[in-house]
């Protein structure tokens, strides 16, 4: 008889009451139903979202295998490229162009700022466009070939490659200066530049301090 | 300076799916209408967001997005963002959702409002929703606060741009003048004396 009222006494112990008791086993499987529920309304949620984003027609860019652009220039000058857009679709088309940092093989990675010209453009059907791209390249960047991409934003794409090929940069006119006259020297043996030395040290004076000596006045003279 | 030859880029349809047409721009936004009678104002508000922080995770990829998302980052405005965002459970309830295709969106209503054809295809009887090919549902990415801010940042340039776009230069630039079509009577009573 003990064991069995041991069995049934009711703990204040949270964990068991939570356990044991109907109330929480009905706040369990409410829980649990809630929870598939949720679960079950986000998938439909996701599929219903996904129809209707796979109906909001799009634009991409019709692969091509030479679509590259490149250039070359010496640090501190400026790169332009151009690119045609050509809208094919039978609705307006809004082209947003940007860049990429661009790296290159040895891994420097330069984020370039560019200038679009136009920045975002507005396509008719079947009508081209040119956008033109301006780079400057700083006079730091180190030589090499640097790889980018021109992305064109929304367009569910990964972008037009772009190759810059950065040379090392030429002194300028003004940096250049021209030895004059007196600089030019002749080149001498370096036997005969320690002889000539050394005579110098011989026929050297050493420097003595001069002696004041008082001239004698007309008075002292007489005297 | 030196330069390469001009290439040219093609914009096209996207393959296996219709065609992007006045027709068809119309029935999206149908779509779209129709799907929020579905849904809740909160599902819908985390897809929009989450559409806010695909564009800005994409964006990233960018010069100008990568130095603004540094700078967000290394920035008060991130950190607050991101504390606001952790405590509120933000991130959570955002990455659940699917990101709404919200730039595609904005191209699509632009393109509608520019349509030369929109009377003729409105006059049309409605021809019911295609069946469409099973798609995938997107995947689960986790929402941040920083994409969201540059998300919204992209979108915001392009629809100011797009709106400006929308007006004609030539009325811009036309003096602007009233003129009234009636004279206004005068007012009689004891009040105005």
């Amino acid at each position: 008889m003990e064991e069995e009222k041991e069995k049934k006494r009711i703990t204040n112990d949270p964990r068991t009451v939570l356990d044991e008791s109907p109330i929480a086993q009905i706040f369990k499987v409410q829980y649990e139903y809630q929870k598939r529920v949720f679960e079950d309304y986000m998938k439909y949620l996701r599929m219903l979202i996904g129809n209707v984003g796979a109906y909001t027609p799009g634009t991409i860019i019709a692969p091509k295998k030479a679509l590259e652009l490149e250039a070359a220039a010496a640090a501190g000058s400026t790169v332009e490229m151009s690119a045609e857009v050509e809208n094919r679709q039978l609705a307006y088309c809004t082209v947003s162009p940007t860049i990429t940092p661009f790296t290159t093989v040895s891994g420097i990675t330069w984020f370039p700022m560019a200038e679009f010209s136009p920045g975002l453009v507005l396509l008719a059907p079947q009508e081209v466009k040119q956008i033109s791209m301006k780079i400057k390249l700083p006079t730091e960047l180190s030589p090499g070939l640097y790889h980018g991409l021109l992305l064109l934003i929304g367009f569910r794409h990964d972008g037009i490659p772009v190759k810059i090929e950065v040379q090392p940069k030429k002194p300028t006119a003004l940096l250049v200066r021209k030895p004059t006259e007196v600089e030019v020297e002749k080149p001498t043996s370096p036997r005969r530049t320690a002889k000539r030395t050394s005579t110098k040290l011989k026929t050297r004076k050493p420097r003595t301090k001069r002696k004041i000596t008082r001239r004698k006045t007309t008075k002292e003279e007489t005297i | 300076m030196s330069g390469s030859p001009v290439r040219r880029v093609t914009l096209t349809d996207p393959p296996n799916q219709k065609e992007r047409n006045t027709q068809n721009l119309i029935a999206s936004l149908r779509v779209r209408l129709t799907s929020l009678h579905y849904v809740s104002g909160a599902k819908a508000t985390g897809s929009i967001i989450a559409g806010f922080a695909a564009l800005g995770r994409e964006y990233s990829r960018t010069t100008v997005g990568s130095r603004m998302r540094e700078a967000l980052n290394a920035s008060r405005a991130g950190t607050n963002a991101r504390i606001i965002w952790k405590n509120l459970r933000i991130e959570e309830w955002a990455s659940q959702h699917p990101p709404c295709p919200i730039l595609d969106q904005l191209r699509n209503d632009v393109a509608l409002l520019l349509a030369d054809d929109l009377e003729e295809c409105l006059s049309k009887p409605i021809s019911p929703i295609q069946p469409l090919e099973y798609v995938k549902a997107p995947d689960e990415v986790s929402v941040n606060p920083i994409d969201y801010i540059l998300g919204l940042w992209v979108y915001s340039k392009e629809f100011c741009w797009a709106i400006q776009k929308l007006i004609p230069s030539q009325l811009l630039s036309k003096p602007y003048q009233t003129i009234a079509s009636q004279k206004i009577p005068p007012l009689e009573g004891s009040l105005t004396r």
